[in-house]
């Protein structure tokens, strides 16, 4: 008889990682087919997605609703293959730069910028740090995959684990909520 | 929360998709024709689009883009409580109360548990001592298949890798019960991390080859071994008793990754074992000098 992920956890927290490996051997797959999605590449998902439940075994005593396991690693996971598909991207750009130019120009990152110019845009940063923080998950996830990651819709819906209307629904309204956040806190200053 | 409740101003549902098409850039000609006029005559579209194209416009300010789902990595207490329980779990491998006084070769796959069992301990420290054990290195034996594998394996990792040791010992016991018997194998990462994959996916593999006890923790261990891999240098050796011995350090030789194993002494479990075999020796003895 197979446990509840609740219970599998209970047995975790109390030193019995048996429960753990359950866990794993129950949804690796299933997230590995997500981070694959992400990644397009087998062996990195499975790497990321072991990695990925380090960081849920490390943290499972935060995992406040216990039922909630999958989706949390699924979370997890996600982050950690959005933050190796951008450090593949940038050594892609990078390459590019010395294949294409036969340097990497960094004049315009190595130019002094003025201390106020930097301290207002870091300000206006901070600002919409926080704005999104407001957004709900799915929410969060679905706008910065679609703006930062440029993820077909199709992607964006696994990871959200939803249809595509959905995940194209929560992409508008998370950038709609995030403007009017964004103009509020601007209201109140 | 309907967002249009926020502001008095409904936008149409079924126009949400176009919009978010729109914002994107992704709209033909002829759609983005027919939005527009539909933009004349719907205030909570106009509304709603202004919004997002302000939130759009927010995003760019951020020079790092962020996490889909914001930072939820483990903190260091985390940590400390995944140690305890993996502690609490290596404590309760049988036989570990059980130390026999003196060490045969044939009896070194026993010693394998135990050593397992202090490395575990040195490394993630017994609740409320969670202190870190320099010079991570391991040796592991695993007899499997009654006794037609005995093997010593030594693993040698970075102190700073932190975790990964511990899978590193644990892919090793995998990937010699791949030897199956009297083989000697040096495994690149790459191998024995394919290897610890396939056999996370196929216990079967491992119900056939271990004993029911064993087996439990084995399976158990290795299951938990793939998630820490880093970098490991692995060496199995099975087979009769000298030529086994012969054969490893021949091997080490060969390889030229006898300077990187360097015999780990846990409470002295290890280094009686190993002298009690008659092996190593003196270079041993020396290399674990030289560490002090």
């Amino acid at each position: 008889m197979s446990l509840p992920d609740e219970q599998l956890i209970e047995r975790t927290l109390a030193g019995d990682l048996e429960g753990f490996g359950e866990l794993h051997r129950r949804y690796f797959a299933r997230v590995v087919g997500v981070v694959e999605g992400i990644l397009s590449d087998r062996s990195g998902a499975e790497d990321t997605v072991q990695n990925a439940y380090v960081a849920a075994l490390q943290a499972l005593p935060r995992l406040a609703d216990k039922d909630r396991f999958y989706p949390w690693l699924r979370r997890i996971a996600v982050n950690r293959a959005i933050e190796e598909k951008r450090r593949l991207d940038r050594k892609g750009r990078l390459h590019s730069s010395w294949v294409e130019a036969g340097r990497v120009d960094r004049d315009a990152d190595d130019a002094p910028s003025a201390p106020l110019a930097s301290l207002v845009r870091e300000e206006r940063a901070e600002r919409v740090r926080d704005a999104l923080d407001e957004l709900p998950d799915g929410m969060r996830a679905a706008v910065v995959l679609r703006f930062f990651d440029e993820l077909p819709m199709s992607r964006i819906a696994e990871v959200l684990g939803c249809e595509e209307v959905t995940a194209r629904t929560q992409v508008f309204r998370g950038l709609r909520k995030l403007g009017r956040i964004l103009g509020d806190m601007t209201a109140d200053e | 929360m309907n967002v249009s409740d926020h502001t008095g101003n409904e936008a149409c549902p079924e126009r949400e998709q176009t919009l978010e098409l729109y914002l994107f850039g992704q709209l033909r000609e002829g759609e983005k024709e027919d939005l527009r006029e539909h933009l004349e005559s719907c205030p909570g579209c106009r509304m709603a689009l202004d919004e997002a194209v302000s939130g759009m416009e927010g995003l760019d300010d951020l020079d790092e883009p962020p996490l889909p789902f914001g930072d939820i990595s483990p903190r260091p207490e985390e940590q400390i409580a995944a140690e305890r329980a993996w502690s609490r779990f290596v404590g309760g491998v049988p036989g570990r109360e059980n130390r026999p006084d003196r060490w045969s070769w044939t009896r070194v796959a026993a010693a394998a548990a135990l050593v397992l069992v202090g490395i575990g301990i040195g490394y993630w420290g017994l609740p409320g001592e969670p202190t870190p054990m320099e010079d991570p290195i391991a040796i592991v034996s695993a007899e499997v298949d009654s006794g037609a594998v005995e093997a010593l394996v030594r693993a040698e990792f970075l102190a700073d890798l932190g975790l990964p040791w511990i899978e590193g010992v644990l892919e090793l016991v995998a990937m010699v019960m791949e030897l199956d018997q009297g083989d000697v194998a040096v495994g690149n990462v790459e191998m024995i991390r394919a290897r610890a994959r396939d056999l996370l996916r196929d216990g079967s593999l491992l119900q056939r080859r271990l004993e029911p006890e064993r087996d439990r923790i084995f399976l158990a261990t290795i299951g938990r071994a793939a998630f820490f891999l880093e970098d490991v240098a692995v060496l199995g050796s099975g087979g009769g008793e000298e030529g086994s011995l012969r054969e490893l350090r021949d091997t080490l030789q060969m390889t030229g990754l006898g300077d990187r194993l360097v015999a780990l002494d846990v409470d002295g479990a290890v280094s009686e074992a190993l002298e009690a075999s008659g092996w190593i020796g003196e270079e041993y003895a020396q290399s674990r000098e030289t560490r002090r």
